[in-house]
């Protein structure tokens, strides 16, 4: 991953870098200071679900990534997209920090289910317990990171909701508060509050995570305080952050991307490097917090998960299914 | 007032103002190139940890993991430094993470405000005929164009670094053709901006030509707008981009229209 030379099969940086969020920037940083000039905000520290977190981390060593290092923590809560606040990856982090409450947090479970749950996030965190496992992380813009996530696999809270037979796909459902993230106004263009959907055997494969904290910390605002879902062979949108509600339906949910977009970002949106963005090519991607001129490097089919979930798309088409 | 408008529409003035931009772009790289710095010992030392590594589930704890196990947790002031509500006005610095990607989007952008504000000057002269201020600015018309070319050309060749197939793969990507023709466009034009070109094709020869950069509008409209995720925003911006241009030029268009319309039969003054 360190290798200086630049191989032909190097994906063009137009491709993948978000013009806009590199003009945006401008125009936020600007506005930054005359958007919160007025609100004095108190001093203090957000942080997201704070129980049960284990003293050490409790690492799961069947999901670790050892071919490579994890991505410094700066880079995992410094960049990152979260379009409710902003389209600019390094402000998430401002904007996600002045002062959105994310605990108390409840958590919904509903649908087709034996009985519907509304569940503290702590109290689920000692419930569950939480395990740390190290994923690799995909975006569908072409970067990638390393990631240590704490949490508990969704397995085991669909267990517990106990879905009826009629329950075919699992819905996901994010916080909408437009007092508390400037982005739902900002970007009204889009279908509000976003959604995300899986399969029921997607959602029950072993790597299918909820994460409650990253680094051994509880999840800061910006990666999506205070639960989130962590799909490690799909892209990062379909990686849903601070859940309000988990569905169990019979019809494939309606996802706020591939609404937006149907022709660019399936409902699949599994990690494959044969099957470009209609705009850019997924073959390569580039590693953030390697360098300002670092190397990509080659995509996994899978992002690297072939062995564990291979076998759900046996027999589909996944150029058509993308 | 007079030494003024000597000032603006004389080199003194204009070749800061083109040459910045460059400054900066060097700025950037300079800025940014101590992260191109990784040791190769760690580099080395990597790579036989990831050997290393024995995968064993029933363990779970990440001393004997390979890994150095503070790359897995970080302090509570880490913590708290990457969560703290921001002060007012405070914007955390923007962290460059691929150079060359930031370049290429810089180089971009200005050339596209440089080909915006030559696409003004001529418009300007015609709705404000008698402003001098206008007229000042009228006189660095080729050194903005080239100015144009010169950072479209620095954008394309940062583009081609990263291979000639790229460029192959991309060619079918209609915002990377459009964006092509548009620096084919600015190429002719460039070649043929010089007195000699001018003189020895003819004027009115030189003019038709010359009017092909019209074309080039809609072609560096959509390169930049749909370049990005091309959703809405982006779009978006581009026309914001694009909009003192488009006012510009219908302005001058109703201007000239009116203008014909006026009756030949008005006594002249």
């Amino acid at each position: 991953m360190l290798i200086k030379k630049r191989p032909d099969w190097h994906l063009p940086e137009t491709a993948v870098t978000d013009e806009k969020d590199y003009n945006h920037r401008r125009e936020f940083i600007k506005k930054a200071g005359i958007m919160y000039a007025g609100s004095s905000v108190a001093a203090g520290v957000a942080t997201g679900a704070t129980a049960g977190f284990p003293e050490k981390p409790n690492v799961n060593r069947k999901y670790v990534v050892t071919d490579r290092k994890p991505t410094p923590y700066k880079y995992v809560t410094g960049y990152n997209n979260f379009y409710e606040f902003t389209t600019d990856k390094y402000l998430v982090r401002h904007f996600a920090n002045q002062g959105w409450k994310t605990e108390p947090w409840t958590l919904k479970v509903g649908g087709h289910v034996e009985k519907e749950l509304t569940l503290d996030v702590n109290d689920l965190c000692k419930e569950m317990g939480i395990e740390m496992r190290v994923y690799r992380f995909r975006c569908v813009e072409a970067w990638s990171m390393v990631i240590p996530w704490d949490g508990f696999p969704l397995s085991k809270l669909i267990k517990k909701a106990q879905p009826t037979s009629k329950a075919k796909y699992v819905k996901f459902t994010t916080f909408m508060d437009e007092k508390a993230a400037p982005g739902f106004k900002r970007y009204n263009n889009y279908d509000w509050p976003y959604t995300e959907g899986l399969r029921l055997d997607e959602a029950n494969n072993e790597l299918t995570f909820l994460a409650v904290g990253t680094f051994g910390k509880p999840m800061p605002n910006q990666n999506g305080a205070p639960i989130r879902l962590v799909v490690p062979w799909k892209y990062g949108f379909k990686s849903i952050k601070s859940l309000v509600r988990i569905d169990f339906t019979e019809e494939q949910p309606k996802t706020l991307w591939n609404s937006a977009a149907p022709a660019e970002y399936g409902f699949y949106s599994n990690v494959n490097p044969k099957v470009p963005h209609p705009r850019w090519s997924q073959a390569t991607e580039r590693v953030i917090g390697e360098g300002a001129l670092a190397d990509r490097i080659p995509t996994l089919m899978f992002n690297g998960y072939e062995k564990q979930v291979a076998a759900l798309y046996k027999g589909m088409d996944l150029v058509k299914n993308f | 007032m007079k030494s003024f408008y000597r000032f603006l529409g004389s080199k003194y003035f204009i070749l800061p103002v083109v040459l910045t931009p460059f400054a900066y772009l060097v700025w950037v790289f300079v800025s940014n190139s101590n992260q191109i710095e990784v040791s190769d010992t760690e580099a080395s030392v990597d790579t036989t940890i990831a050997e290393n590594v024995v995968s064993d589930p029933t363990e779970s704890t990440v001393d004997d993991l390979g890994f150095d196990p503070s790359l897995f947790v970080v302090s509570e002031e880490e913590h708290q430094a990457a969560t703290q509500q921001v002060e007012e006005n405070a914007v955390p610095e923007p962290v460059v993470t691929h150079l060359h990607e930031k370049l290429t989007d810089e180089t971009g952008d200005i050339a596209v405000a440089f080909f915006i504000l030559v696409l003004c000057l001529t418009p300007l002269k015609v709705v404000f005929r008698r402003s001098k201020f206008v007229s000042a600015l009228n006189r660095h018309r080729r050194i903005v164009g080239l100015a144009c070319f010169f950072y479209a050309t620095l954008h394309l060749s940062i583009y081609l670094t990263n291979g000639l197939q790229t460029l192959l793969d991309e060619l079918t990507r209609f915002y990377i053709a459009a964006g092509l023709s548009a620096f084919a466009i600015l190429l002719v034009l460039a070649a043929t901006s010089s007195n000699f070109a001018q003189r020895s094709m003819g004027g009115r020869k030189w003019k038709k030509l010359h009017r092909i950069i019209y074309l080039a509008i809609p072609m560096i409209l959509y390169h930049k707008g749909w370049a990005g995720k091309a959703d809405w925003n982006s779009i978006r911006e581009a026309f914001v981009w694009f909009s003192p241009l488009f006012a510009l030029q219908l302005l001058r268009i109703s201007k000239q229209i009116k203008k014909r319309s006026v009756p030949k039969t008005a006594p002249k003054a």
